[in-house]
């Protein structure tokens, strides 16, 4: 009943302002979406091209294209994310969500993954993107496929090469990651 | 021209009910498919790591990543929650407008 008086009331005002257009939270952006489908594109295609020359020296992680695809995927995300991160400053979860996402065994496994990183040498570059729930939405997204981003990268690392559950693996998370916040940006366009 | 609460009221609720219930099914569609694709990297990490293709490191780093998935669905879902009530206010005063403008005399809903 309170909730159906807020929403009255909010028509209310609404039509007493003479405001028609009503915006909670991020508003669409065109560039992001075009930005994300470009890096889904190529991600899809170095991926495919990597698995093919897996056990040759154009599929080690070290090859120029493997190298300039990493850079340069890098930079674009991180241009999405800063773009992603102003388009709102209203937090996708309200503090208390925060804290319990923050405290709970997400973070516990966090801090473990840390600990076993650094006992094998050092963290990986994973673990330059925070895993924390904060921001709006989109960014919240966003940091989403940068994590799967880096995760192809420090794979490909690791093994020098991508074979092919390694590949789809990680070709799926990629995909997984950029659907999401397509979905969620999506359904902002008017 | 008299306006008839009664009647911008169900033009209101319809509308409403119209947006919400589309949004309803395609977030449950959506909710669906993410948990479906997560249930199945999971299965694909096991078996990749019991193929010795992926090390324990990399198998951790890729559960770390589908936790955050999770996330960042449930951040998917809160934008179509935000996007439906926006489209439900706006919605809303556009299939009323005409009748409010014309019996305000002037265009108060823009």
């Amino acid at each position: 009943m309170m909730c159906f008086v807020r929403i009255a009331s909010a028509f209310v005002l609404l039509i007493v302002s003479g405001c028609t257009s009503t915006l909670i939270g991020v508003p669409y952006d065109q560039k992001i979406d075009d930005e994300l489908n470009a890096y889904h594109k190529s991600s899809v295609q170095f991926i495919k091209s990597m698995e093919q020359a897996a056990g040759t020296p154009e599929g080690r992680f070290g090859n120029k294209n493997a190298q300039k695809f990493y850079a340069e995927s890098a930079a674009n995300l991180a241009n999405i994310q800063v773009r992603a991160d102003v388009l709102s400053d209203k937090e996708c979860f309200n503090k208390p969500v925060q804290t319990v996402i923050e405290k709970g065994d997400f973070a516990a496994i966090d801090e473990k993954l840390q600990q076993k990183q650094r006992a094998l040498g050092g963290l990986d570059s994973q673990f330059k993107i925070t895993t924390s729930p904060s921001g709006n939405c989109l960014a919240l997204m966003v940091r989403g496929v940068r994590l799967a981003q880096q995760r192809l990268e420090s794979d490909h690392k690791s093994m020098d090469k991508l074979t092919p559950s390694v590949a789809t693996l990680n070709q799926e998370s990629i995909s997984a990651s950029v659907t999401v916040a397509l979905k969620g940006l999506r359904a902002k366009k008017s | 021209m008299s306006l008839d609460s009664d009647e911008i009221f169900q033009q209101i609720t319809q509308k409403a009910a119209h947006i919400a219930g589309n949004t309803w099914n395609d977030m449950r569609q959506a909710a669906t498919v993410e948990f479906e694709g997560l249930a199945r990297r999971i299965v694909m990490l096991i078996e990749g790591y019991r193929k010795d293709e992926f090390t324990k490191s990399m198998a951790q780093g890729h559960l770390a990543n589908m936790r955050y998935h999770v996330i960042a669905t449930i951040a998917m879902l809160t934008m179509m929650t935000q996007g439906a009530v926006e489209k439900i206010v706006n919605g809303a005063l556009t299939v009323v407008r005409d009748a409010i403008n014309s019996a305000a005399g002037f265009a108060l809903i823009a």
